[in-house]
């Protein structure tokens, strides 16, 4: 199963790379190394580690919340890192003055913001339900927050814009480079709990009945989110839909067992995300569709067959 | 006679010398553009890619326009734009399409989004940026003028700027005698209504022309005005952008807008949007179509 | 074997719930605990589990301080099933069952071959063996219970808790869980909350009477068993009837102040 998993992603980053039909590159094998090398390369790579990342922090929260609707963008980290970056571009003052590749960390700050807060209510109220709750609204506050700035000052509108409804367009190898690192960290600790995902599924009193202790692993647990998705929204804006979707999927596919779920929502993800990239770059060329919105014209259709044939 | 021949033999001669010299100013040539970063010309380029609509105009109007092979989605004007290479939006550019394009020369503006500049330096070294970011009218006339320097076309860049110089001057002569400057409120957006601030090229062009714009704070550049607002300043002229897809009879027959000064004496107008907000050469029509609707109507 | 000494226990919102709860439950056998709601008959389920932790007052599990295990070891020893569980509905029923073995293997790999033999052993006990692949959403309601316990007992525990397990359950399958858990109680502890009086007199060894967070009885159930203290409990006049060796308890009204002797 995972082996066919993996040649499908293999195949898109091959088309996501050389595909010559992506662009009629005319000139030397030169300027085609420079576009393959500079361009495609590290866009591929980051869509595959945003995607997979985000498959993973879906299909973790999916098992804290008990909820199928939970997404990586509801407990209030996506928004400190649009609100790190929106402060930050009120701060430079122009798109200009920007530092590309200072924004990353900008958001990534935001976001620390966010899992400070989220770990001294945490302390508070030791409960998934509470953590929830306090997710959204945290959410809901920031991005108010943020709407209030843009509002205010239209002229970073212009340069968060973009940012928001998220992409790959424009991003460099730097970029790549710092989701790498936190990946490292990221996913192999993810990989390792992937059974106890299996037991936090489960009621509260079952959970510390079958020896895991909730009240000192939630804290933890939202660490480990916090290094899948920061980074990940950090250098691609708010990608939707694809730390939904992914785990979804692969619940209906094979199994809800999260020893498959976790390596497979990564693959999922991966693979939706770099289709997405790769159709918003070909669907309307030269104009580049932002990923998001092909993000759900993809995952919806092929979700809702996949549910029509395990029927 | 022949003394009067011979004169005017060597003044030709001296005129027609003159005007080589100014054909071609000796290169290398070093130019600033707008950000303050200098751009050394060794060679006038020969193909350029223009990534927004204003600087696509400029350039086919100081007789460039055969060396552009880029331009964005958006670039309508002149019709010649149209049949050029299309690389995508002016925020978001296919880099790959720029890059396969090969051009010598990228002009851009300070608005571009900075990370897509980053690439395009990196990948392409050979060629030649220049940001753009002009405020006011004086601004645009200045651009105008850099990018003939750059492209080898100063003669007709400078004939351009006296065309923009030209009108301003004239208006700014007929507005002297303008005693009580007209209200006036400007619309993109009717739903909700949204105007435009002093800080815009539009809210330059007003203050120019002496009308006092409703809107009176600089930020937000285009501000949500609510209905209470737009009648408490009770504006004497209304004038609607085309592409704002408000129709004046919308205006006229509103409830609460037709009580303005503007409805009840028919001073409703409406102008081409391009002409008032593209920072190009066709400011200077803007700017005398504005005149006439302030005060030729 | 547990020992409850001088506990106080109770949540933030709630005052004390336990107070000053003394008890110690034998090796093995069947236990239940009996008393009116809010009597801290839960609480005494989320003391072991360290769902909670007491306010004072300490608690042994096998003669070692319960706060001294590691919830995994306490987990080998103690499998609690709450009132309400949750479970993920696409999990096939293997996979749920194997949950039970997470305390005795909780590293990231597959489960040992040893886990996977228990597994398979348990699944006949419990009769789930043929409904080994089917998901958990397709079960019939008796089928999810005998498949719930079955990851109890994977847990290979000492003790089990059991948090009102008949409540929703028809009477078939209420005698069918409590005949198991009394073949059960011959090996080690169980621990039920009932509220169907009748059930604990028929199956349970001993009893725990529980009001107001206090003991208010505890020993076999033959001998504490009766109308008084169930007056006692209740405020409610019952009357005992014995038939073929099992006692049977009516209520009959409720009892004013006056009455209670």
């Amino acid at each position: 199963m995972k082996i066919k998993l993996f040649l499908l992603l293999l195949i898109l980053i091959f088309l996501s790379i050389i595909s010559v039909k992506i662009v009629d590159i005319e000139g030397n094998n030169e300027v085609r190394g420079v576009i393959i090398y500079n361009i495609r390369l590290p866009r591929t790579l980051l869509s595959i580690f945003v995607g997979g990342n985000l498959g993973i922090a879906g299909a973790i929260l999916q098992s804290l919340f008990h909820n199928p609707l939970a997404e990586p963008h509801i407990i209030g980290l996506s928004s400190g890192a649009l609100l790190g970056t929106t402060i930050y571009f009120l701060m430079a003052g122009s798109t200009w003055d920007i530092d590309p590749l200072f924004t990353p960390w900008s958001a990534i700050l935001g976001s620390l913001f966010v899992l400070f807060l989220l770990l001294t209510f945490n302390q508070k109220f030791q409960s998934s339900n509470t953590l929830i709750l306090l997710g959204v609204s945290l959410n809901s506050l920031l991005s108010s927050f943020t709407s209030l700035l843009l509002f205010l000052k239209q002229k970073t509108f212009q340069g968060v814009y973009f940012w928001i409804l998220g992409g790959f367009n424009g991003k460099s190898w730097n970029h790549f480079y710092i989701l790498l690192f936190y990946s490292l960290i990221g996913i192999p600790w993810a990989f390792l709990w992937r059974k106890k995902f299996n037991i936090l599924f489960l009621s509260e009193e079952e959970i510390y009945s079958l020896g895991i202790s909730l009240k000192k692993i939630q804290p933890l647990i939202i660490i480990l989110l916090t290094f899948l998705i920061a980074p990940s929204v950090a250098v691609s804006g708010m990608i939707g839909f694809v730390g939904l979707i992914s785990p979804h999927l692969m619940r209906v596919w094979e199994t809800a067992d999260y020893k498959w779920l976790i390596p497979s929502s990564y693959l999922a993800g991966s693979i939706l995300l770099l289709s997405s990239d790769i159709l918003s770059r070909v669907l309307f060329y030269p104009t580049e569709i932002p990923v998001g919105i092909i993000t759900s014209f993809l995952g919806v259709p092929f979700f809702i067959y996949l549910l029509i044939k395990r029927q | 006679m022949l003394k009067f021949k011979k004169l005017s033999i060597i003044f030709i001669i001296l005129i027609l010398a003159s005007s080589i010299f100014s054909f071609s100013s000796t290169l290398p040539i070093s130019i600033n553009d707008d950000l303050g970063r200098e751009i050394t010309i060794k060679e006038y380029p020969k193909r350029i890619i223009s990534l927004a609509p204003s600087s696509t105009e400029i350039l086919f109007e100081i007789g460039a326009g055969d060396r552009l092979i880029g331009v964005t989605d958006y670039c309508n004007y002149p019709k010649e734009a149209l049949t050029k290479e299309k690389v995508g939006g002016f925020s978001n550019p296919n880099i790959e399409k720029i890059i396969s394009l090969k051009p010598d020369l990228i002009v851009l503006y300070k608005s571009f989004p900075k990370e897509v500049f980053n690439q395009l330096e990196k990948s392409l070294p050979n060629t030649s940026f220049i940001v753009l970011d002009p405020k006011t009218y004086e601004d645009v006339m200045k651009n105008i003028i850099l990018l003939g320097k750059a492209v080898g076309k100063e003669n007709e860049a400078r004939k351009v700027y006296n065309n923009m110089l030209n009108g301003w001057l004239e208006i700014q002569k007929k507005v002297t005698s303008i005693k009580k400057s007209p209200k006036v409120l400007f619309l993109i957006w009717n739903d909700p209504f949204i105007s435009v601030s002093p800080s815009t090229f539009l809210g330059d062009l007003l203050k120019k022309l002496k009308a006092k714009n409703i809107v009176e704070n600089n930020e937000p550049e285009y501000p949500v005005l609510s209905l209470e607002y737009i009648i408490s300043k009770n504006p004497d002229i209304i004038i609607i952008g085309e592409m704002s897809g408000i129709s004046k009879d919308f205006i006229i027959n509103h409830p609460i807008l037709k009580n303005t000064n503007a409805v009840k004496n028919n001073k409703v107008f409406t102008v081409n949007d391009d002409l008032v907000f593209r920072p190009g050469p066709r400011l200077v029509e803007g700017f005398k179509a504005l005149y006439k609707i302030l005060y030729e109507n | 074997m547990i020992k409850f000494l001088n506990i106080n226990a109770g949540y933030e919102t709630k005052k004390i719930v336990l107070k000053n709860f003394t008890w110690e439950t034998p090796e093995k056998g069947f236990v239940g605990i009996i008393g009116p709601n809010g009597a801290g008959k839960s609480t005494i389920f989320r003391l072991l589990i360290r769902y909670i932790a007491p306010i004072s007052g300490e608690i042994y599990l096998n003669n070692m301080d319960i706060k001294k295990y590691t919830q995994e070891n306490l987990a080998k020893i103690i499998a609690l099933l709450p009132q309400k569980p949750i479970w993920e509905p696409s999990l096939s029923v293997e996979e749920y069952i194997s949950l039970g073995r997470y305390p005795h293997h909780p590293s990231w790999r597959p489960l040992s071959k040893k886990d996977i033999i228990r597994v398979n052993e348990i699944m006949i006990l419990t009769d789930t063996i043929m409904l080994k692949k089917k998901k958990l959403h397709q079960l019939s309601g008796g089928e999810l219970q005998r498949v719930i316990i079955a990851r109890i007992l994977a847990q290979d525990p000492q003790i089990i808790l059991l948090d009102e397990p008949t409540n929703n359950l028809d009477p078939y399958y209420q005698i069918s869980l409590l005949d198991k858990l009394r073949e059960l109680s011959k090996e080690i502890l169980i621990i039920a909350n009932l509220h169907d009086i009748n059930l604990a007199s028929f199956y349970t060894d001993y009893v725990l009477a529980l009001k107001n967070g206090i003991a208010l009885s505890f020993g076999k159930t033959k001998e504490v068993l009766n109308c008084n203290l169930l007056n006692h409990l209740f405020n409610i006049r019952y009357t005992e009837i014995n038939y073929k060796n099992k006692r049977i308890f009516l209520p009959i009204h409720i009892t004013n102040q006056e009455e209670k002797s």
